[in-house]
This record gives structure tokens, sequence and C-alpha cells, in this order.
């Protein structure tokens, strides 16, 4: 699946790019980028989930199509909870930089009265422990589609000539709590999509590459 | 996989201004080549990897690692394990270093039942072992994480430096306890596994021709 998203990810930057691909070379480097490096976990096993990049590598969209958690009636007991970590490549730009991250998380969730669900999305650098955790919680009676936009500003001073490449890691998770709903009943959260994306405000660079 | 995750990377390379030519990493720290994986709780295909652009870190997410006792669960299903065989560089001299990992899962644990996260630690050419151990213990249905740091030492005499094996076995196992395992079921997933080698000291003898 790796193989065939990083396909997927070319097709799109070579199909839906208006400029000849080459020029994707020359993009200036004055704004931070993403790449999809990695996606896996138990929500998105391989070949589940699909990987769009946009021309100008400033947002992605991954889509699942087997993200869900559920409980009570044909769930099995491990089925609670399901997560899906990206690794996203940030490439950013030498010199000042200064905008706002995003991310947006949706799907569909379905609780009956009594249970409840959750989804958690986990965020940190590659080789750091520290984690910035965001948790939003429902409650049944709950049937519908469901949305999560995480916006935060970014300010970086990055001293590299040649601009700095980190992974950060997004670890997102559904999970399902029967509680004192109808065992016969089940309930369920899935999630359809999630897409991110950088926009750069400001950028001042101090020195050539 | 390994292969997958190249031709990600390349995909990346593609929309990345080419900044000056690449210099070669410093040799006066370790540095991470190959990451190889297996194991009951990694088979083909579950896991995926991605070394940092410095060489210095790695993540490997699982999409299928999880031990489980109770409904549902097969008596085998209470220890899964994952190898990583870390292929690294090692400058000449002597040098220290800081191995640090951080595992992130979840645990699910009825009360009463209780589950160990492990990991084994070997270093080619120093002679011991290292083991560490996190135990959990139910009533929990949460995220987890733990991080371990362990020292690794390294004389090489070879002018160029050498390569040399790290091994990091890792373990999951759920123990039922006195849960009742014949109408429950706990469990413990590990989502992701980041390790980085940070080089604290070296100290060289002869230059590499």
């Amino acid at each position: 699946m790796r193989k065939a998203t990083a396909a997927a990810a070319l097709a799109v930057l070579f199909t839906l790019s208006s400029t000849p691909a080459h020029a994707a070379e020359v993009i200036p480097s004055d704004r931070v980028t993403i790449d999809v490096v990695m996606v896996n976990g138990s929500g998105c096993k391989q070949g589940t989930a699909q990987v769009v990049v946009s021309p100008d590598s400033t947002s992605f969209w991954v889509i699942y199509s087997d993200y869900l958690a559920q409980t009570g009636n044909g769930a099995g007991p491990t089925e609670i909870r399901k997560n899906c970590q990206l690794t996203l490549q940030i490439n950013s730009p030498q010199g000042y930089s200064y905008g706002i991250a995003e991310a947006e998380y949706a799907g569909y969730g379905h609780l009956e009265r009594g249970a409840t669900g959750s989804q958690t999305v986990n965020y940190y650098f590659q080789g750091q422990s520290a984690t910035t955790t965001w948790k939003h919680s429902f409650t049944g009676p709950f049937d519908d589609n469901w949305s999560i936009t995480h916006r935060t500003e970014f300010s970086e001073i990055v001293w590299a000539p040649c601009g700095e490449k980190r992974n950060l890691n997004v670890n997102s998770s559904l999970k399902v709590d029967q509680g004192t709903s109808d065992t016969n009943a089940n309930s369920f959260l899935t999630m359809d999509y999630t897409r991110g994306e950088v926009r750069t405000l400001h950028h001042f660079s101090w020195k050539r590459c | 996989m390994i292969n997958a995750v190249a031709a990600a990377l390349l995909a990346s390379a593609i929309v990345i201004p080419p900044g000056a030519p690449n210099d070669t990493p410093p040799p006066d720290h370790i540095t991470i080549d190959i990451v190889t994986i297996n194991g009951s709780g990694c088979p083909a295909g579950t896991a995926a990897v991605a070394v940092s652009e410095d060489n210095k870190a790695f993540t490997v997410t699982y999409s299928d690692y999880l031990a489980q006792v109770g409904v549902g669960a097969k008596p085998t299903d209470l220890r899964k394990n994952c190898q990583l065989n870390l292929r690294v560089n090692v400058p000449q001299g002597f040098t220290y270093g800081i191995a640090s990992a951080d595992y992130r899962g979840f645990a699910h644990l009825e009360q009463g039942a209780y589950s160990v996260q492990k990991a084994n630690y070997y270093f080619q050419g120093m002679s011991q072992t290292e083991q560490i151990s996190h135990r959990y213990n139910g009533p929990v249905s949460e995220d987890w994480q733990a991080t371990d740091t362990t020292e690794v030492a390294a004389i090489v005499y070879s002018p160029c430096g050498e390569k040399r094996n790290f091994n990091i076995n890792t373990e999951l196992r759920v123990y039922g306890g006195t849960s009742n395992t014949t109408t429950t079921t706990s469990f413990m997933t590990m989502d992701s596994t980041d390790g980085s080698l940070e080089t604290t000291y070296h100290f060289a003898w002869k230059h590499c021709s």
C-alpha cells in the first residue's frame, strides 16, 4: 500500500498539476510544505487508505474505507478502539515562518442511549516523548455525521541554510464505550477522512541556501 | 516495505526544490541506516517504518500489534512481539551515546487484569543485554506511553567507521489475573515505536582516508 500510495501521490502530482511536472522543482521554498510519508494503524490497514496530496504540497487528504470502532451486537471485544497514525514530513524553509496549521477529521457516528464515544488525536515529533493530545467526546443518543477541526498557529525560526525537514506523527483514534446501552444494539464511530493543511502567512528569509 | 518508504520519499523528493548538493552526514555521530521488522505482533504487511532525514531517529507504526485474553482470544494471543533490527553506522574512535525509545498504544484492561510492555536492547559489541519493562493494571481503558533510555558505547578501530547491529525486541503481554476471562476481554495494543540515537560524545583518533 505504501507503494501504491506513493504512486497515487505521484499520479496526483502529475495529473492535477496545471504546470508541467518539472516546474514543481522551481516552487520557491518560502513556505512550509507537507509530505505524507506513512499511513498505518488498526483503522487504516494496508489497502484501506488513500492519500491525495495537493500539487503545491501544502494540503493532503487521507480517505479511509475501514476505519470503524464498534461495540455491542456483532462487534468483537477488541473493536472498541481503532487508530490510524500518519507520519508527515514537514518541510520548513530557512528563515522565519509564521502561519496556520489545520487538521480536519470527519466521519459518522451512531451511539445508542447510554453509550459514549471519543475521538482522540496525539501529535508528536519523531523521536520526542512530548505528546500533545486533543480529545473530543460524543454522548449517545447520537446519529449523525461529525467533523472536528484542530487549528494551531505556528511560528518558527530555522537557521539551517537549506531549511529543515522533520517528521510529525499524527495518531488519531476512535473509541466507543457501551456504557449502560442495550447490549443487543450496536454503537459505532467511523472516520471517513482526515484533511491537513499548512498556510504560511509570513516568511522572512535571511540567507541563500 | 522499505522499498515502499523509499518510494514515498522519492515522491516527496519531487516536490522539494533541490537545495545545495547533499553534504555527506558528519562522520562523528552514530546514524541509523536500515530498520527491518518481524515478529508475531508485526507480520508482513502490518508494520511501516520511516527513518528521519538526519538518520538519528525512526518511527515504526503497527496495524495489528495486539495482545489479548478473554472472550474471543486464542490462548496464544496473550503475548505478541516485534523485533526491530537496526543497522547503524558507528564512526571510528570511541563513541558514547544514548538510545531512547518511545512506545505508544492503547490498553483496555478489566478490573483484576494487568499487562506488561517489555523491551530488550542489544547493541553489537556490548556484552550485556538490557531489559526494561512497564506494567499496567486494570481497570483502565486509555492510551499509554512509555519511554526507555539505554546507553550505547562503541570502540571502532576501522578508520572509516563500521556498521553494527542494534536490536530491539519489543513485547506485549496481557494477563487475566483475577478478572473474569469467561465474560470479558482485556487487551493491549502498540500503535508506534519511536527510536532515536543521540551521540553524547565522540573521540576520534585517526582520520579516515
